[in-house]
């Protein structure tokens, strides 16, 4: 009967090669793995089977609304994006099995984080606790009772999703960028639309917060992602991106959209900045669904105010994991493969949050601090990548990673092109590096945030024990 | 010494075939896979399939003869692949065309070399129907062809001309090409430089198809 449990639990994993160690470090024997495999499987097992019998079952009005309000019904209501309404008992009852199904395997709400490894903290953390995990359950295996419907918290305000979603922390946004509309086909190749849009800034103003979105509602559909890029007549050496694709001129990204990313706040006392005569070169990329549908989008902006000038500018940077030589990416039939990247901090940096990026054959994407000294801290883990989900991770004030001079940043990604996938549209094709969406990609978006030596030494005073939040471990 | 044959046959194997995962990349030796980029409808309802490859050396030619090691079934083993392999990512190279009734059929291209065989099948899978004539911001391929007076192709289909060579003396190719430099509204700053990386863009006078002035390239 073990052995049954253990080969089930491996098989449903995926082989990590180089996976991140938190507690099972690099060179863990296959013994080791075995035993971690079965008190996985006792875990979640555990989750599921813990509705021993209880004299008190949790019910829909009393214990499940609340978890519903605080981490379900933002999406999960009429009018929004979610299609099912999770709001009274009749709307949530029919859905009860999908419900314990998609929260006890952690794909629901989309938080594809490792909570095992690396930073835990986090701004807009919308994933369940494992106690909030265990009631859920325990209520759909007792039936997925309503209970008295007196016991029901009072039902909560959502704000017009015509609004924006900053609204709430800054008011309506100093100005509004939108995009040239563009008529997908309902059948066709993908699409990348570039149109150019004037920024409306007569002086250099700073960017305390950036929400974009489609136009639409339908536009959400087509949409793969997009870009903004800044194009400005920039000076400063570092906030020229060469990744972004933006090219001379270019001061990279301002933001970037994907389901499940929305917006970017910087922390205080850090902006972006916006030059006179900038424009932004959108890049919309969109894909045929089956019906033809024309959108646009559209970027909300938040200044600082006239005079206001942040000590420290941000950059949208992106570090890859791809390949630097050969095939960026070499992901071959029925197989699933691993590739990594590492990237040097040229000046002591505040890394604010993690997006992974992959397409379809996403799987798993780490991301790591090697530090001059040789100390490794890996940072994030997304263990269970979703392509319909590109979630960013933003580090809270106190969890995001400060890191010297020098720390080489290293990525690495995996992407299973096996019929395991359901995403994988035919696990017999060779896949390489491209723009497309049955091409692939393998990077991680992050907004780094570069500081002085002196600034850096400041903090290192303060935090002499080193960032605790993240895993840490020697050099081999 | 003589090594068994077995032996032999099971360490070339494992040299080949077997890759580890991040192993790092081979000058040579290695093996060359077919790349599916897509496929589009014709004019006459026939489909074109279009492939590529991926040689997965840094700096090995490969030569492999059309035949059992190169071979494109059914309807082959030659529906017009390349026999020799640059090095690294090469894209779409040829196109395969295929019936207007090829439904849900498919074509497998099958390379084997340096002791490894890649085997991809191919079809019309709607998630890889390509566009390949115009894109999102009205721009066209450009048009290339083997005379001044054309005929020219134009995006991925293929274009052919007879010539005639002497053994052992080298035979100029004589390539005229041509775009009509159409000015994207939006295009990128960018995308401006780059084109005009390639150095003939500036030869090239602007205005509709008909109007052009190819430029020649020789080689």
């Amino acid at each position: 009967m073990r052995s049954h449990i253990l080969v089930g639990c491996i098989n449903a994993g995926f082989p990590r090669f180089l996976q991140p160690g938190g507690a099972m470090a690099r060179g863990t024997d296959l013994l080791a793995r075995g035993a971690f495999a079965l008190l996985v499987c006792l875990g979640v097992s555990g989750l599921s089977t813990a509705a021993e019998p209880s004299s008190k079952a949790p019910t829909f009005a009393k214990d499940i609304t609340p978890i519903f309000q605080e981490k379900c019904q933002d999406c999960h209501r009429k009018g929004s994006m979610a299609p099912m309404s999770l709001i009274t008992y009749e709307e949530t009852r029919p859905w009860a099995k999908a419900i314990k199904q998609r929260v006890a395997s952690r794909n629901m709400p989309p938080w594809h984080l490792d909570k095992t490894v690396g930073i835990q903290q986090f701004q807009n953390d919308i994933s369940l606790s494992d106690e909030q995990i265990s009631t859920i359950v325990r209520w759909v295996d007792a039936g997925a009772p309503l209970g008295d419907p007196k016991d029901m918290p009072a039902a909560k305000t959502w704000q017009d999703d015509n609004g924006w979603k900053l609204a709430k922390q800054f008011g309506q946004p100093d100005f509004v960028l939108k995009s040239d509309a563009y008529t997908m086909p309902a059948h066709g190749q993908d699409v990348w639309f570039k149109p150019l849009t004037d920024v409306p800034v007569t002086e250099p103003r700073w960017v305390r917060a950036v929400e974009m979105r489609p136009g639409t509602p339908a536009g959400r559909r087509i949409t793969h992602h997009v870009l903004a890029r800044l194009l400005q007549d920039e000076k400063d050496p570092l906030a020229i991106n060469d990744g972004s694709g933006g090219g001379p001129g270019s001061a990279g990204l301002l933001m970037e959209w994907a389901i499940g990313k929305n917006y970017d706040v910087y922390r205080l006392n850090t902006g972006k900045l916006l030059l006179p005569g900038s424009q932004i070169w959108w890049e919309l990329h969109l894909h045929a669904v089956g019906e033809e549908i024309r959108d646009h989008a559209e970027l909300a902006v938040y200044l600082y105010p006239k005079g206001e000038e942040p000590k420290y500018r941000t950059r949208l940077t992106l570090f890859g994991a791809q390949a630097s030589q050969g095939s960026p990416l070499d992901i071959k039939p029925n197989t699933i493969s691993e590739t990594e990247n590492f990237h040097v901090l040229a000046q002591p940096a505040r890394l604010e949050n993690f997006q992974p990026h992959m397409h379809l054959r996403g799987k798993a994407m780490a991301i790591e601090a090697i530090l001059p000294n040789g100390t490794r801290q890996m940072l994030s883990y997304v263990d269970h990548f979703n392509f319909q989900w590109m979630t960013n991770y933003i580090y809270a004030d106190d969890a995001a990673p400060v890191l010297p001079k020098g720390t080489i940043i290293h990525v690495t990604a995996w992407h299973d092109n096996t019929a395991a996938n359901p995403n994988n549209p035919d696990h017999d094709q060779w896949v390489g590096w491209g723009d497309r969406t049955v091409d692939e990609m393998a990077h991680a978006w992050v907004n780094v945030t570069y500081i002085t030596e002196q600034d850096y030494q400041d903090w290192l005073a303060k935090h002499r024990a080193g960032p605790a939040a993240t895993t840490q471990r020697a050099s081999n | 010494m003589r090594l068994p044959a077995a032996f032999v046959l099971a360490v070339c194997s494992l040299s080949a075939a077997e890759q580890l995962p991040l192993e790092p990349k081979h000058d040579s030796g290695q093996n060359v896979t077919a790349a599916f980029e897509g496929w589009y409808k014709n004019p006459d309802g026939t489909f074109n399939i279009l492939l590529g490859y991926y040689n997965r050396n840094l700096k090995q030619d490969l030569d492999i003869p059309i035949g059992p090691n190169n071979r494109i079934e059914p309807g082959g083993p030659d529906r017009g692949q390349p026999t020799h392999f640059l090095p690294g990512r090469q894209w779409g190279m040829f196109n395969v065309t295929v019936p207007k009734d090829f439904g849900d059929k498919k074509i497998t291209w099958t390379l084997m070399v340096n002791g490894s065989t890649t085997e991809v099948p191919v079809g019309l899978n709607p998630l890889w129907e390509l566009s390949p004539f115009v894109d999102a911001t009205g721009n066209t391929p450009p048009y290339v062809g083997f005379a001044e007076t054309g005929p020219f192709a134009q995006g991925p289909r293929s274009i052919t001309s007879v010539m005639t060579a002497t053994v052992s003396q080298p035979l100029s190719l004589t390539a005229w090409v041509a775009d009509d430099a159409k000015k994207v509204p939006g295009a990128s700053p960018a995308a401006e430089s780059t084109a005009a990386g390639h150095g003939y863009v500036d030869q090239i006078s602007r205005g509709r198809l008909g109007d052009f002035q190819p430029c020649k390239i020789t080689g």
